[in-house]
């Protein structure tokens, strides 16, 4: 009996021994006294032997977190663990998680509001595995006793430091910075954009909550980009289960509420299908407005506006002496006209994109019959500035007419005119500044379109209210009609650009279809101005206005039709004879590329974006690019959204844009997109390529 | 041509890659591995036999919890006897723990009855990594045509606790019984627990 004693004693001796050189536990009270029906907090404290670690609540490839059995007097109740962030402790190509040195584990407890008894004993049973290379599994029977008292308990000085430590490392559960994350096939990104710090992260961690989903050992590639810290993280090839969110902590050794604050975050954020991109500038609403008026300012110059505004300028020279007020009117009107135009327009666009149509700004150039119909009217106002017919009261209202009711209305009319003139104009030049309003309110996309209308209108305005600035015209006089006739030519060039638009929407058949088109109305315009004119015999004029009438009838009609029916052809046509091998854009081909972890370039581009063709011109379609694209074995894109594309409208969404030009560029090994500037120049992108480069060595 | 055969070239090389690491529902990679008897078996050479293989270190106390219980040896015995091919594979690399001499193994692998079919030596961890391997035990299954179809730890009890053993549900059991009644297995990974491999 003795014998067995002592060998058990010594068992013990040994186990204990045992322990206490690999770790030392401490059961530890934050308080001095406990009060009924409060909560307080203890501590495990647990000592590593030098070299030895325990393990975090996920243990990482092998190793066992800690775990505590409390034996709680009655009534008692006790939180989960509360975890300091871990360390990472690498063997050998396996990673795990834990403590080396010293660490707290912290519990929340909740004492009944009765409690009889003057003290109070708890224990808690606590198991753990100690590793270094090998691994002993320890335990140890803990307890503590306190005191009950009725009053507010005082701090445990003795123990003040290692709650205050635990606490330091405990993640925080807010913080004001953005964390974002994506996840793909084999890895998941994790974005992190600051709010209002200024200083660097140098470093990033992330340590998942559960083990068997990320690889543990692999560094993770931390980045930074445009602002915002990227961190990948490889996905395990063994997955017990698909994550729906990123559930971990994030850790910098910078602190994430300032500089040496707390370091470590919690985070669980559901996974995006694709990162918001920054906006490198953000412009205000207010600036947005003010550039749209100068757009609209700028827009008088343009080849399909400036005849109008020419010819209602003419309209003055004519009028001089015209009474102040009266002139100013007309001004109102004209201007009423334009803005109205506008808000239709815009009123329609926005209502079409709530009803789920993917459109963009640029979307009338979209259609066909749009550029059908505003080829023929346009090639119609060029023959009538050419004089081969004319209006009892011209199309922009020559003539103004003073005082009749029929003035305010031509008036209103040529304001209309000038805006739906202007509209194949504003989509090239301005599509993205138009763009971005449309990523705002409906207010604030009305308040931009009325003040690009009102830029529009304002120059003219400004010369209604103010005639007498007239004088330094010369007198009316044949200068007139020859600056009307070349107006008429700037015209036809629009026409010709907006054949060619309208030719890869539609492909040659279609160029044939609308110059016949073109062709009818001018004879249309021919009868018309030969014998349908005011002076001519009634019977004769009025039947030549019918034939003319039914001739621009049938032109459309064959035309709208056409236009409706005919086959769209690949836009592809505007990509060939090209230095760089252009891929038509695909989502699928981009996402299996970019799990490949292949570089790549997308060019979002549309025939009826003239920065767009410019960019491609200038910029892009040049050997040095093509051979620089070669050598990095980037694959190029070209996401054509002349024709209406809703993969495409979905994908400029996903990058935050709803127009053309967009430019974007993939590193190798990276889903991080690179935005390239709107206005491209060769060395802007081979910059941009160069940059990759040295990244990807 | 010459681009052909560079393109060619580099897809060889590409299978190559691939045959190296084991991925669930596809062929499990073959390999070559010298026994504690120093005799030596490919995993070719068990075709058309369903195989465990079974990482192992008999100093970690997670493997302890297995062999010191018996639940180990009893699912080797069973299971080999319905004709199961069960390879116990030891991957501590030299003068780490678990690295032993063929005696040293025989004597413990006698001590605990253990009753697999053959302890494999791999101690360059070089087929641990092929698998990737990260605990003892960490177990895999392959069928009879070849296909990886189990990878993850024996239990859900991640603890060293014998006591947990009588609880747990047991992966390894629940794959094979169905993969035996010709079902499809239910659960194909699970997180592996124990202690880390000793490359």
């Amino acid at each position: 009996m003795k014998k067995l004693l002592i060998i058990l004693l010594t068992t013990l001796t040994l186990f204990a021994q045992n322990d206490e050189k690999l770790v030392e536990a401490n059961l530890v009270s934050e308080i001095n006294s406990i009060q009924p029906g409060s909560t307080f907090w203890l501590g495990i404290n647990l000592k590593m032997k030098n070299e030895w670690h325990t393990y975090w609540k996920n243990a990482g490839d092998a190793g066992m977190a800690t775990y505590i059995n409390w034996d709680l007097p009655e009534g008692f109740t006790a939180g989960e663990i509360v975890w300091p962030y871990p360390k990472k402790i690498y063997m050998s190509g396996l990673a795990n998680f834990g403590y080396e040195g010293e660490t707290t584990l912290l519990v929340k407890l909740t004492a009944p509001q009765n409690y009889a008894d003057e003290t109070v004993t708890i224990k808690a049973h606590v198991e753990w595995l100690v590793c270094k290379i090998e691994c002993l599994p320890g335990n140890a029977n803990l307890e503590i006793a306190l005191p009950v008292k009725n009053t507010l308990p005082e701090v445990n000085e003795a123990a003040l430091e290692k709650f205050a430590d635990a606490r330091f490392n405990i993640p925080l559960n807010e913080s004001s910075w953005k964390i974002e994350s994506v996840k793909s096939e084999n890895e998941v990104i994790i974005k992190v954009t600051p709010a209002e710090y200024d200083y660097e992260l140098t470093d990033l961690y992330f340590f998942p909550s559960k083990n068997g989903i990320y690889q543990n050992a692999p560094d993770q590639k931390f980045e930074l980009r445009n602002g915002s810290y990227y961190l990948t993280v490889l996905l395990e090839n063994f997955r017990a289960e698909e994550p729906e969110s990123l559930d971990g902590v994030l850790v910098t050794s910078q602190g994430w509420r300032g500089e040496n604050s707390e370091k470590a975050l919690n985070v669980n954020v559901e996974f995006q299908d694709q990162f918001e991109v920054n906006e490198e500038s953000k412009i205000t609403v207010l600036a947005a407005i003010f550039f749209a008026f100068i757009g609209g300012l700028i827009l008088n110059l343009m080849p399909c506006v400036l005849p109008v505004l020419s010819i209602k300028i003419l309209g003055f020279v004519n009028h001089k002496n015209q009474s102040r007020s009266a002139s100013f009117v007309s001004g109102l009107w004209f201007t009423l006209g334009v803005l109205i135009s506008f808000w239709i327009l815009t009123t329609l666009l926005l209502i079409l994109r709530e009803g789920g149509e993917a459109l963009g700004w640029g979307f009338q150039l979209q259609s066909p019959i749009f550029i059908f119909l505003i080829s023929v009217f346009l090639f119609l106002f060029a023959l009538n500035l050419f004089g081969v017919f004319e209006f009892g009261t011209s199309l922009t209202t020559l003539e103004n007419k003073i005082d009749t009711q029929n003035g305010k209305f031509s008036n209103f009319l040529s304001g209309v005119t000038a805006a739906i003139v202007a509209t194949p104009c504003t989509a090239p030049f301005m599509g993205t500044a138009l763009g971005f309003a449309l990523t705002q309110s409906a207010l604030v996309n009305i308040l931009i379109f009325s003040s690009l209308g009102f830029g529009m209108a304002f120059p003219y305005l400004l010369l209604s209210a103010f005639p007498k600035w007239m004088k330094i015209i010369p007198k009316p006089g044949e200068w007139m009609i020859k600056l009307k006739q070349f107006m008429g030519f700037l015209l036809a060039a629009t026409v010709i650009w907006l054949i060619w638009v309208y030719g890869l929407q539609k492909g040659s058949d279609g160029v044939i279809l609308l110059l016949i088109s073109l062709l009818l109305s001018s004879i249309a315009a021919w009868v018309y101005g030969n014998w349908g004119m005011i002076y001519i015999k009634k019977t004769k004029r009025v039947t030549a206005q019918i034939i003319s009438l039914l001739i621009i009838a049938f032109a459309l009609y064959f035309g709208i039709s056409n236009s409706a029916d005919a086959k769209t052809v690949g836009a592809n046509t505007s990509i060939s004879s090209s230095y760089i091998d252009w891929q038509k854009y695909s989502q699928k081909k981009v996402d299996s590329l970019l799990n490949e972890g292949k570089p790549l370039f997308i060019d979002f581009t549309a025939a009826w974006c003239l920065s767009c063709q410019v960019n491609e011109r200038v910029a892009l379609n040049n050997q040095e690019v093509a051979e620089k694209f070669e050598e990095l074995g980037i694959t190029a894109f070209k996401g054509d959204w002349t024709n209406k594309d809703d993969e495409i409208t979905r994908a400029l969404a996903s990058f935050g844009r709803n127009s053309v030009p967009l430019y974007i560029l993939y590193d190798k090994e990276s889903k991080v997109p690179i935005k390239l500037p709107e206005i491209l120049t060769k060395s802007i992108v081979l910059d941009a390529l160069n940059n990759l480069n040295i990244k990807g060595e | 041509m010459k681009k052909i055969i560079s393109v060619l070239g580099l897809m060889l090389l590409s299978l190559t890659l691939f045959a190296q690491t084991a991925k669930i529902d596809e062929k499990a990679p073959n390999f070559t591995l010298k026994d504690s008897n120093g005799k030596e078996h490919s995993l070719s050479d068990f075709a058309g036999k369903y195989v465990v293989l079974e990482w192992i270190n008999y100093d970690c106390p997670f493997v302890k919890k297995h062999y010191d219980s018996g639940n180990m040896q009893s699912l080797q015995t069973k299971y080999t006897e319905a004709g199961v091919v069960w390879l116990a594979v030891c991957s501590s690399v030299e003068g780490k723990q678990g690295n032993f001499s063929n005696e040293e193994i025989n004597k413990r692998s006698k001590a605990h009855n253990a009753a697999f079919t053959g302890y494999l030596v791999d101690d360059t961890g070089k087929v641990g990594k092929m698998y990737g391997a990260k605990t003892t035990p960490h177990m895999f299954i392959i069928d009879k045509e070849g296909k990886l179809v189990y990878a993850g730890g024996i239990d859900d009890k991640a603890t060293a606790n014998k006591d947990d053993i009588k609880t747990a549900k047991n992966y390894v059991s629940t794959a094979l019984d169905e993969l035996m009644s010709g079902k499809e297995v239910t659960t194909k990974v699970s997180t592996p627990y124990g202690c880390s491999v000793k490359y």
